[in-house]
């Protein structure tokens, strides 16, 4: 793969991938630009894994563990939902109930439910039902008037 | 939500549902007695149209699982639908909004299931809406992202 670097002085920085075939590399390198190097330790089975942020659809937490839940896996994570939010200050998390956080990109689609709850859709194709309080929450995210 | 905040939100959901048939309940007695040539109803009548409803507001909510906005239609669904029109019709009868006749008290039944399956749609209908623009929200939220 050849790397070509290009001064500019002004405009916005760009960077631009060519491909033939989207394979995975392609979107490690996409999630690197996109995210930095930002990944989180997480543990499988006592190994831990760095995981992108980008690959997390929701986090869980029971009994005082967090939960790590990617399209594939479930790992922990030595950190609670709270410091999470704080470490990575992603607008694409949200807080949708006491204790789950769903990463809002891996949302395939929404439902209104009676009640002004919502019902979301996973890229996994889990559902996960938001109470009338984060569904109000969330709406405002979505529209841009959120915190 | 505090406990409080919680009765409040129910206690308004019961409110606008009692005003919502309420007023469906009105408009039905209201031609009944327009059609028979009279032009007045019965404030008597109209303060146990509006208790009743209040009433049944509470039993739809906390008994009945709210049916008139459940997601779709089951047969738990119509059970209360006819189960409500009847306790409705019944005191139609007993109350004597209108009169004891067949027609009166057969129509009223219609028509209140009419309201309850009309209700129910636009429920439906609504929440319809809502997940379009959700949907559409979410979509531009994933492009600002991007």
């Amino acid at each position: 793969m050849k790397l070509s670097l290009q001064q500019i002085d002004t405009g916005e920085e760009e960077v631009i991938i060519r491909y033939k075939e989207e394979t995975e590399f392609v979107h490690e390198l996409a999630n690197f630009v996109l995210n930095g190097n930002k990944k989180i330790p997480v543990f499988k089975d006592r190994e831990q894994v760095l995981l992108s942020p980008t690959d997390i659809l929701y986090m869980e937490s029971i009994d005082r563990t967090t939960y790590v839940y990617t399209g594939d896996n479930v790992y922990t994570i030595c950190m609670s939902l709270r410091a999470f939010e704080t470490v990575i200050g992603d607008a694409s998390f949200f807080r949708c109930s006491k204790a789950m956080i769903i990463n809002i990109r891996h949302i395939l689609s929404l439902k209104s439910l009676s009640g002004n709850r919502i019902d979301a859709c996973m890229d996994n194709n889990e559902h996960i039902v938001i109470s009338r309080r984060y569904a109000r929450q969330l709406r405002e995210v979505l529209r841009g008037e959120g915190e | 939500m505090s406990k409080f905040k919680r009765y409040v939100w129910a206690e308004i959901g019961i409110e606008f549902k009692a005003c919502l048939y309420f007023f469906a309940f009105l408009f039905y007695v209201c031609m009944f007695w327009l059609i028979k040539g009279e032009y007045s109803v019965s404030i008597l009548h109209m303060a146990e149209m509006i208790l009743s409803t209040y009433i049944m507001g509470y039993v739809q909510v906390f008994v009945l699982d709210n049916f008139d906005e459940s997601e779709k239609i089951t047969p738990k669904t119509i059970g209360c639908i006819l189960l409500c029109t009847m306790i409705y019709t019944v005191l139609h009868y007993v109350l004597n909004w209108t009169d004891h006749s067949v027609v009166s008290n057969g129509g009223f039944f219609l028509y209140v299931l009419v309201c309850y399956v009309s209700v129910f749609w636009v429920y439906r209908l609504k929440r319809k809406m809502d997940t379009e623009v959700l949907n559409q929200d979410l979509e531009n939220f994933k492009k600002t992202l991007d």
